[in-house]
């Protein structure tokens, strides 16, 4: 019951993080849409086993958040639920590819080690930089700047519904289960005999809660399109945070800081 | 503003024989306010969203000042009728109430400063501007209630329908709204099962049975027939 409460409540922080006022939510939403991708894309464009190269990639949080005052609690658990899926994926390296890279000490380190490592640093840095979007940006300009960029508006509204509804869906599903518990004393989970009657439920709720919101919407207005709030055109402080911002990034790119640092100490 | 329904038949599966509305035929005048009573299931909630071309007739016409409302018509017919559902929560959907308030005017098409007036000042007059900022599953019932009909005052309509306004209230929001209500100058047509709401809101009432209208005509004469509301499951 505690985790569909928390479900819901961590919808709520993010979007309540996105209404703050710094220095970093005042910033364009395309100006830090567009900073997220080239960040993300950068990331991902690292070879397998460049870790140190991939290391200075921590600038991009360890400024922005506390200039955005997110809360590193927040997002460090969001985050947490993305690494499992690439230590998932990461796993496999460690055991397939056994090859020695290089020999550190009394330690050998393997190609798979390096490949794992670095698997999840660009998970880390990737997820931490939508996360950091999303925490600063109303979810409602993120996808209309995504309009603006090309984006079918159809799949823009498919974001922007799903994000809704998962609040409906959650809520349903939160009542369902509390009206279960209070009738099964002892029981601390759904007990699997009872699972596909829950889920089927569930299912023929959310239906009938959406085709109500939706009729709720078409009442309003509502065709198709989804109208956010307008933004005003980006200024002189969004266009210089851009230019350094992605000098930073491609400088990062192709000059590994983390070798010529660790050059410097020897 | 007229709102009128002429021979107006729904019925929800062509194979079922039965109709939630057959030959239901009315209209409301500029200001009038006419409560919709019946037993649950008469046939109110699926009228109501007929009148707004959320449901499809099988036979009849909706009209707008005489006028019969086509697919082309909606959404001008929209912006000019309201409808309040009887859930508040299946009409929040934006993150926060500010939001949700302008959603029906940015559908619309209207410049950002007029929203934000017009919004500024439905909120004030329902006396929930201090939760413009806050989320809308967050509300109480009596907020999301008064929410829910913010975002509807705020496309200024001419008519208002409302699905069972007072549920899920307690007494004070409910003599709230009540009175919210009664100082609106838009024709109403209230679908409720609170007689007590229908008698000090509405001077004029339509009972409906089994998807028919049963009764037409004063509240005070209506709701002092005995037998006729009983024999309406009321």
């Amino acid at each position: 019951m505690s985790a569909l409460r928390g479900g819901i409540n961590g919808i709520d922080s993010l979007e309540r993080l996105a209404m703050g006022d710094s220095p970093i939510h005042r910033l364009h939403p395309a100006v830090k849409l567009a900073t997220t991708i080239a960040y993300v894309l950068v990331v991902l464009s690292f070879p397998s086993q460049n870790v140190s190269g991939l290391m200075s990639f921590i600038f991009y949080p360890a400024i922005v958040m506390p200039l955005a005052d997110v809360s590193y609690r927040l997002l460090l658990a969001r985050l947490a639920a993305a690494l499992p899926f690439s230590i998932f994926g990461g796993v496999g390296n460690l055991i397939l590819l056994r090859d020695t890279a290089f020999v550190a000490g009394p330690f050998s380190v393997t190609v798979g080690m390096l490949s794992f490592v670095s698997i999840m640093q660009k998970t880390l840095l990737s997820v931490l930089a939508v996360l950091i979007l999303v925490a600063t940006t109303p979810f409602a300009d993120i996808t209309r700047q995504l309009t603006r960029l090309g984006m079918p508006n159809i799949i823009c509204l498919q974001f922007v519904m799903t994000y809704r509804y998962l609040s409906a869906l959650i809520s349903e599903a939160y009542s369902m289960f509390t009206a279960y518990k209070l009738r099964s004393p002892n029981t601390r989970m759904i007990k699997m005999k009872d699972m596909g009657s829950f889920l089927g439920q569930l299912v023929l709720r959310s239906f009938d809660r959406g085709e109500n919101i939706y009729q709720a919407m078409k009442c309003r207005g509502f065709l198709g399109i989804y109208h956010g709030q307008a933004t005003a055109a980006p200024i002189f402080l969004d266009v210089a945070y851009s230019i350094i911002f992605l000098s930073v990034l491609f400088t990062l790119r192709f000059f590994n800081l983390s070798l010529f640092l660790g050059g410097l100490v020897k | 503003m007229k709102l009128g329904a002429e021979g107006v038949s729904v019925k929800y599966d062509a194979e079922d024989a039965s109709h939630a509305l057959r030959n239901v035929t009315f209209s409301i005048q500029d200001g009038e306010r006419v409560a919709l009573l019946g037993a649950n299931g008469a046939g109110k909630s699926t009228l109501l969203l007929t009148l707004v071309g959320v449901v499809h007739t099988e036979s009849g016409n909706v009209t707008l000042d005489d006028t019969v409302t086509t697919k082309e018509t909606l959404s001008d017919l929209r912006s000019k009728v309201g409808m309040a559902f009887q859930n508040p929560d299946n009409q929040l959907f934006m993150p926060s109430l500010y939001e949700d308030v302008a959603f029906g005017p940015r559908n619309y098409g209207l410049p950002e400063p007029e929203i934000a007036s017009r919004a500024n000042a439905v909120l004030a007059r329902l006396g929930i501007s201090h939760l413009k900022e806050r989320m809308t599953h967050r509300l109480s019932g009596g907020e999301k209630r008064l929410a829910a009909l913010a975002g509807i005052l705020v496309m200024e309509p001419s008519v208002l329908l409302m699905d069972e306004p007072t549920s899920f209230l307690d007494g004070r929001s409910r003599r709230r709204l009540i009175e919210i209500l009664s100082d609106l100058p838009q024709a109403m047509l209230i679908a409720t099962h609170d007689i007590d709401l229908a008698s000090k809101l509405c001077d004029r009432t339509i009972l409906l049975q089994e998807g028919q209208i049963r009764a037409d005509g004063a509240t005070k004469t209506i709701l002092s027939d005995a037998a006729l509301i009983e024999a309406c499951g009321l």
